[in-house]
């Protein structure tokens, strides 16, 4: 051990201070910097043989949880994703207008039914016809313009996956590139703490997009995987594909093929990403949950208004002519009556069971057998029948539909009669009504079709053919033309109504207000077991009610998640992040070390120079 | 506590944004006086407050029927009780005042009357958004022009004409009330002049106190009583009453009274030197009594024949009119047109023209209302003005005054209303309505005060809470600034 030693050792101190002073400079500078992780200087001592020989750099580390940026990306994700959700709930809500304001649709229905009670007093006062009018025009404004709005949202969705998509390629390439940087440096001396840095600025940006599961490998690379166990990126990256939609109505469902999914090919498999349920959070998560689950029920639920609020108006309750066909009784109807979508109720007790089916009219052959839930009623069994068909084939149908104690016979003409089972006396019918939507607006009852489906202009009758009428009629109602032609119409339920009978408009106000009906359970208002039931207006209601709720709930569930998040962030970012205070105490750490192998660097040289004054 | 690492320096932005942003919407909130703009910031309250809204919109529909009703119903009431004290003041001046022909044919009390014809219609044609009195045919006035109904048109015949027609098939050629008078013999038959006919005196019985006068029923067609004298011959002081119906319902006795005395007085007849002697007496004193009964009290009843015909419709809304001309010798009616009488009532369907009109003042419930020109108190009015206003007397007819007291004595009869309902009963009947209009309409007033409370309650902010809150989040605010000022100081890199 000699005198040069310490100097040499003395040096390796005072460089090793210099790259702590180069480090600490670093994490001050960056301290602002999004995404930097505190670096720290790795040093130990240097042993030659059994001798410490001064102190070693072994190099510069960043300091990490990965545990916890796991923790933190998946919340962030869920954030990310509720955050799409809040911000289409408040465009949501800011179609229903302000509450004091009255524009809701609710308001719009009650508003026709004010005017139908002002016709109701003053007949012959054709602004009073015009306002009912007016009122209804509104209330098929309001459905077209929500019905629109929806079916926009859904399109913007569509495009913000678009973007989304291209952001996730473009990061995925760029972790790739770094991985590949990373792995070819493990093996040297090189540091990758910065380049370490950049890939998870790329990873924390990716899992704001999409969940993913980051496994970091032996090299230095990591590989990204989908929550589903898709690999997408490791030394290279897969390239999501997007079939981006141009425009999206009511009809165009993630089921049929109508708006776009994202899909990966590895080799010649192409996988459907979205049916592989590799999207649970992260911001396309939020926008695919926009486009085919939230904002499809809300068309479901404008087209349900839409629907019934039609029906109400115009359906008309035909009961059958009682009749006995050879000794068994029951009942006949005309099927010439029935429209497509138009139905019939048969009830029939066997055995002292009562039971109730709905017989709907088709024109689409494909679509039979009907489910039970074509009829939003519970109890009831549905029977389709294609009116199109022979008179054979329908009572032959029906019979097979049928118990054998409800005979079906073909009465000629267009004529079936549902019988008991006569002699056997086992079974009765109880009774058939008819409910049907005239297509003329005189002499069918007071009703009257105030909308129109525009497509088929006629009233709507809620066919069940093909994708169903129902479906995205919100943005098809119109107030019939034939009214605006000749709005005496309103009054003269017949050709010889007096110009003072209110009849009709008390009865459409009727209709409107306080008839009873059950709403779809696919509305998602009102349980599965228990349609939801009540007059139209009380539905409309409903459904802004429903959606202010659901609002609530998302942005409750949105503030709760940024509140983990945002502590995540803060938790990773204190253990990895740049503080000043530590940067600055290490700084007079390094300081003092500097000036300490300064001073021993000095001492060894007066030490030397006594040496040599010895020698004079 | 110390700003030393971008964590702690983004928590503190953050916190302080959330501050600030909280105090936005407490400004907000002030400036509006609203809670939230959205139903989804209402919380809980979205359901109630959607749902009052609805009743609020629902029940003032219901008050603007109601308010619009109340105009016509007062209206109406007021038209009535016009109408009411129009019939009373009628019916005393008929009842009080004497007879006394005017220049034109007519008593100033029957001059009276037409002017109260007049304002009938003119009342019964009010219109308010609509005709209050045409039933449901509300475009349409429900009366004719006046004074056509009263005189007719160069071509159509007006109630006027139709008593006319009346009058003179009552009272037939001979002036006897359709009826003939013959001797044979001992045996004087008296026989209606047509069977079925609608128009004359009927016979509907007859007695006798004398043993020796035998009156029998013939049951003919037409039909005839035969009175046959036999001896010993009558007494005098005996008396022959006959009765006859008329053809508005009342009858009418011509009672005859036997005399010696030659000749005989009004009412009586001489006992002749026998039977057949006697019953040519008869014939002669029952000629003139029925001449002076068909003068008067079967040209009155005519009169008001006339009347009734042409104000009630038949079944196919026209007035039923005598088949003629000829009328004199008419038997039967038939349906008028429209070419040949002026159809006075041309409102909504008069077999159903009251109640017709439903308003709806709550939910489910109903008040109907509606009138028309047709309800029968208005037809007696407008018969009991128009038969007085439509029947002419001469000077030069001996039996004018009596036909004329016979006539406003039925006329006064009709306006007491005593079996039927009188205009009073209509007013009073509307004016009950009117009083459940009202307290419905109160009932509405108090919950919609009601249920705006409620939505008050659930979208108005509570301002002195909002303004406490408000105090308190600048307080917070501004702490947190000025701490994150002196924190800005703290760090170690000042101090080295």
């Amino acid at each position: 051990m000699g005198l040069y030693s310490s100097i040499s050792t003395a040096l390796s101190g005072l460089q090793a201070a210099q790259s702590g002073m180069t480090i600490v400079s670093q994490n001050i500078a960056n301290a602002n910097t999004p995404g930097y992780t505190k670096k720290v200087l790795e040093i130990e001592n240097a042993v030659s043989g059994n001798t410490s020989m001064g102190v070693r750099i072994a190099g510069v580390t960043r300091e990490v949880d990965t545990y916890l940026q796991q923790q933190m990306r998946t919340e962030v994700a869920n954030t990310s994703k509720l955050d799409v959700a809040s911000i289409y709930m408040q465009r949501i809500e800011s179609l229903f207008g302000a509450p004091q304001d009255e524009l809701s649709i609710a308001s719009a229905i009650d508003k026709l039914g004010s005017a139908l009670q002002d016709l109701s007093t003053l007949t012959n006062s054709s602004s009073a016809a015009s306002s009912v009018l007016t009122a209804a025009q509104n209330i098929a404004d309001e459905l077209n313009r929500l019905s629109d709005e929806v079916q926009e949202m859904r399109l913007d969705a569509e495009h913000e996956i678009a973007d989304e998509v291209a952001e996730a390629n473009q990061l995925m390439a760029q972790i790739a590139d770094l991985n590949v940087m990373i792995g070819q440096r493990q093996d040297g001396s090189t540091s990758t703490a910065e380049l370490e840095d950049q890939r998870d600025i790329a990873l924390d940006a990716l899992a704001t997009i999409f969940d993913i599961n980051v496994v970091k490998q032996s090299s230095g690379t990591v590989s990204v995987f989908t929550n589903t166990g898709q690999l997408l990126v490791d030394t290279k990256a897969a390239t999501l594909s997007f079939d981006e939609h141009s425009s999206i109505g009511a009809n165009a469902l993630y089921e049929n093929g109508g708006v776009g999914t994202i899909s990966i090919t590895n080799g010649s498999t192409t996988i459907d990403l979205i049916a592989a349920g590799a999207f649970s959070s992260g911001s396309i998560s939020g926008y695919l949950d926009m486009r085919d689950d939230v904002l499809v029920e809300t068309q479901t639920q404008l087209d349900e208004l839409a629907a019934e609020l039609s029906l109400v108006l115009s359906e008309e309750q035909l009961e059958g002519t009682a009749t006995t066909v050879s000794g068994a009784a029951g009942f006949e109807f005309d099927i010439s009556e029935l429209a497509s979508g138009n139905s019939m109720s048969l009830t029939y007790t066997i055995g002292g069971v009562e039971s109730t089916v709905t017989i709907i009219a088709v024109t689409d052959a494909s679509v039979l057998p009907l489910s039970d839930n074509a009829t939003a009623q519970t109890g009831d069994t549905v029977i389709g029948i294609d009116i199109t068909d022979t008179q054979t084939n329908i009572v032959a149908a029906l019979n097979a539909a049928l118990p054998a104690e409800v005979v079906v016979t073909d009465q000629g003409g267009t004529t079936i009669a549902f019988t008991d089972d006569g002699v056997a006396g086992t079974s009765d019918i109880d009774s058939l009504t008819a409910t049907v939507v005239p297509d003329v607006l005189q002499g069918e009852g007071k009703g009257l079709a105030l909308f129109l489906d525009s497509e088929t202009s006629a009233a709507f009758s809620d066919s069940l053919d093909g994708n169903g009428q129902q479906l995205g009629y919100a943005a098809r109602i119109v107030v019939n033309a034939a009214l605006i032609a000749d709005p005496s119409l309103l009054i003269s339920y017949t050709s010889t109504t007096a110009e003072g009978d209110n009849a009709r408009p008390l009865d459409l106000y009727s209709r409107l207000k306080e008839t009873s009906r059950t709403y779809a359970t696919d509305t998602g208002i009102g349980g599965i077991a228990s349609p939801y039931e009540g007059s139209v207006d009380s539905f409309a209601r409903e459904f802004i009610t429903y959606q202010a709720a659901q609002a609530n709930a998302i942005y409750a569930a949105r503030d709760a998640s940024a509140i983990i998040s945002d502590a995540l962030v803060e938790r990773n970012m204190g253990s990895s992040g740049v503080n000043i205070d530590e940067e600055m105490s290490d700084l007079i750490i390094l300081q003092n070390a500097y000036t300490a192998n300064a001073r021993v660097i000095s001492a060894v040289e007066e030490m030397f120079d006594t040496l040599m004054t010895i020698g004079r | 506590m110390q700003i030393s690492s971008l964590a702690q320096a983004m928590n503190f932005i953050k916190d302080i944004g959330s501050l600030s942003s909280k105090m936005d919407d407490l400004t907000r909130q002030l400036a509006s006086g609203k809670i939230s703009e959205t139903f989804s910031g209402l919380g809980s309250s979205a359901s109630l407050v959607l749902s009052m809204r609805s009743d609020i919109s629902e029940m003032s529909a219901y008050q603007d029927n109601i308010s619009y009703t109340q105009i016509r119903v007062s209206t109406m009431v007021d038209v009535y009780s016009r109408i009411d004290a129009m019939g009373r003041s009628l019916q005393s001046d008929l009842l009080g005042a004497g007879y006394e022909l005017l220049s034109d044919g007519r008593t100033l009390e029957q001059q009276m009357a037409e002017a109260n014809f007049d304002e009938l219609v003119a009342l019964m044609n009010t219109e308010l958004e609509g005709y209050l009195f045409s039933g449901e045919a509300t475009s349409t006035a429900p009366v004719a022009n006046s004074d056509e109904m009263l005189n007719g048109t160069t071509t159509k015949d007006g109630v006027s004409q139709y008593i006319e027609q009346y009058q003179e098939a009552n009272l037939g050629t001979s002036g006897l009330g359709r009826v003939t008078v013959n001797t044979t013999t001992d045996t004087v038959t008296l026989a209606e002049d047509a069977d079925p006919s609608a128009y004359g005196f009927k016979l509907s019985g007859s007695s006798t106190d004398s043993a020796a006068v035998t009156i029998t029923d013939n049951a003919s067609s037409p039909p005839s009583y035969d009175i046959q004298f036999s001896a010993p011959q009558i007494t005098s002081g005996e008396l022959i009453e006959l009765e006859f119906t008329l053809p508005d319902g009342t009858k009418e006795t011509i009672s005859l009274e036997a005399t010696y005395s030659d000749p005989p007085a009004d009412g009586q007849f001489t006992i002749g030197v026998d039977e057949d002697a006697t019953a040519a007496n008869f014939n002669t004193a029952l000629t003139t009594a029925l001449t002076e009964e068909a003068g008067t009290t079967l040209t009155a009843a005519a009169a008001i024949q006339g009347a009734d015909a042409y104000f009630d419709y038949t079944t196919n809304d026209v007035p039923l009119r005598v088949d003629g001309p000829p009328y004199a010798t008419a038997t039967g009616t038939v349906e008028a047109t429209e070419n040949n009488t002026v159809l006075w009532y041309t409102g909504g369907d008069p077999s159903s023209a009251d109640n017709t009109t439903v308003v709806q003042i709550d939910d489910g419930t109903y008040v109907s209302y509606g009138s028309s020109a047709y309800e029968e108190a208005m037809r007696d009015m407008f018969k009991s003005t128009a038969v007085m206003a439509g029947t002419t007397f001469s000077e030069t007819d001996p039996f004018a005054e009596e036909a004329y007291n016979a006539l406003s004595s039925r006329v006064a009869t009709t306006l007491t209303f005593e079996a039927s309902t009188s205009p009073a009963d209509l007013a009073t009947e509307l004016g009950l309505k009117a009083a459940r209009l009202d307290n419905t309409s109160a009932r509405h007033a108090n919950a919609i005060t009601l249920a705006e409370n409620l939505i008050g309650d659930a979208e108005n902010i509570d301002e002195y809470e909002v303004a406490v809150m408000l105090t308190e989040v600048r307080t917070a605010l501004e702490a947190s600034y000025s701490v994150t000022a002196m924190m800005q100081d703290m760090s170690l890199v000042n101090y080295l």
